[in-house]
């Protein structure tokens, strides 16, 4: 089974697309301010070299193949967890008390989702390609999870997501999510589905590359000064008060609908 | 095996959606929580509209209302209720945004404060969803009936009692801010 023109036009645009995306990040020094996207980046690159390297000796239906691809693609979504955690760090980080808040349940949330895609995969059957394609989209899911919480973290309590990391976002959050849809259809319509499965992976990625170089078209902007804190009794004298006049302001509603 | 199949896809398009709302719909403060403060007067996150609770009283006095329903003709009396409906509701759309404001300072104080308490923070999140919840309870009651005045002054009470201690402890905070952070509380 060898690749048709198209398909070779295809993987060569979403090469260059990676390696185009690499050289923005390293020309605008991107990696002072986002180590493990750049890094994300350069891994792109290199499993592009190796898996074609790969089908190359082996053949693309090969057993290595299938072990090398798969294995580049596990690396790339430990790389591409951390690139989430990278984000909500640099939104949140600034605001001290509210990124210690959010951390630990960002942390409950990201060891729930992983440890309920395990279970999936295991539930799934004794063979390899289905419980890779159900683990994979489990993973991915708690990918989109995550970074769902961690923006609503930031929507909550007003904290700008500078434009950059919300392009960069977008593309992670798209690719994650478009991979839970699409595994989800393979695991129930199998091989027939694997060419449509394959075309919309790429298709995907490719639209997601798009997002990055938008979010790396012009240099970095300045790191916004970090917020002036309060002193530690202003919150702790306000907020129970808050709390507790909201409580009392609910209660009357309640009466007055009753 | 097709439920999940559809309970995925779902999850997949919600996905996008949200994330592409997060990222890309305007919010109400310009910047972040310390911008929201620094550009801001501390005023703009108090209430406002609980003061006119006295001009609220004379609209809904009882005795008004059987004046007019004696004396003037009852389409007129009809068209004077339905007013008085109208202005109660925007009183009340008025306390809601009085609402929204505390809620804000609440959160604004969170994102500047070095510590923050769990439980003080899940348990103002709860409040917020259960004052929505209420709120829009409480104006289909309105539609199909009316708040006498002693309700709606327990409510103004509960919000205006609020702000005027926010006021008096953070004119306190104001004097040991930074100068970015300073607000005026005016005389």
């Amino acid at each position: 089974m060898f690749f048709t023109s198209l398909e070779m036009l295809r993987w060569a645009l979403g090469a260059f697309l990676e390696l185009f995306a690499l050289f923005l990040a390293l020309r605008h020094r991107a990696f002072e301010r986002l180590p493990f996207f750049v890094s994300y980046l350069a891994l792109l690159v290199v499993s592009e070299a190796i898996i074609g390297l790969t089908y190359g000796l082996a053949g693309i239906q090969s057993h290595s193949a299938f072990i090398v691809y798969w294995g580049m693609q596990s690396l790339q979504l430990i790389f591409r967890a951390a690139v989430v955690f990278e984000i909500c760090r640099a939104s949140l980080a600034p605001y001290w008390g509210v990124w210690r808040f959010c951390r630990g349940f960002l942390i409950a949330v990201a060891v729930l989702l992983v440890a309920s895609a395990f279970v999936s995969a295991w539930r799934s059957g004794p063979h390899l390609s289905p419980f890779v394609v159900t683990g994979e989209r489990g993973l991915e899911l708690a990918i989109v999870g995550i970074l769902l919480f961690g923006l609503a973290f930031c929507r909550y309590y007003q904290i700008r997501v500078e434009s950059h990391l919300a392009w960069i976002a977008l593309g992670l959050g798209f690719y994650s999510a478009v991979q839970v849809m699409n595994n989800a259809v393979l695991h129930e319509l199998s091989a027939g589905f694997f060419p449509i499965w394959s075309n919309l992976r790429m298709a995907s990625f490719q639209i997601a590359l798009v997002f990055w170089l938008v979010a790396l078209r012009k240099p970095l902007p300045e790191r916004p000064p970090a917020p002036v804190m309060l002193g530690r009794n202003a919150y702790e004298t306000l907020a129970p008060q808050v709390n507790a006049r909201l409580r009392e302001l609910n209660a009357r509603l309640l009466e007055m609908w009753k | 095996m097709t439920v999940s199949l559809f309970v995925f896809s779902g999850i997949s398009l919600a996905g996008i959606l949200t994330l592409a709302w997060l990222l890309f719909t305007p919010r109400h403060a310009a910047g972040s929580g310390a911008g929201a403060v620094a550009n801001s007067a501390i005023e703009d996150l108090l209430p406002q509209h609980c003061r006119h609770f006295p001009q609220m009283c004379r609209v809904l006095r009882a005795d008004d209302l059987s004046f007019v329903r004696r004396r003037a003709p009852w389409r007129l009396a009809r068209s004077w209720r339905a007013e008085r409906h109208r202005l109660l509701r925007r009183y009340l759309e008025g306390l809601v945004e009085d609402f929204l404001r505390l809620e804000r300072l609440a959160r604004v104080l969170a994102t500047l404060s070095p510590r923050v308490n769990r439980r003080q923070e899940w348990g103002l999140f709860l409040q917020g969803i259960k004052f929505r919840l209420l709120y829009r309870l409480v104006v289909l009651h309105l539609l199909f009936g009316s708040i006498t005045v002693p309700e709606l002054e327990r409510l103004t009470e509960l919000v205006s009692g609020l702000a005027a201690a926010l006021e008096q402890e953070m004119s306190g905070i104001g004097t040991s801010l930074a100068p970015p952070l300073r607000a005026d509380f005016g005389g």
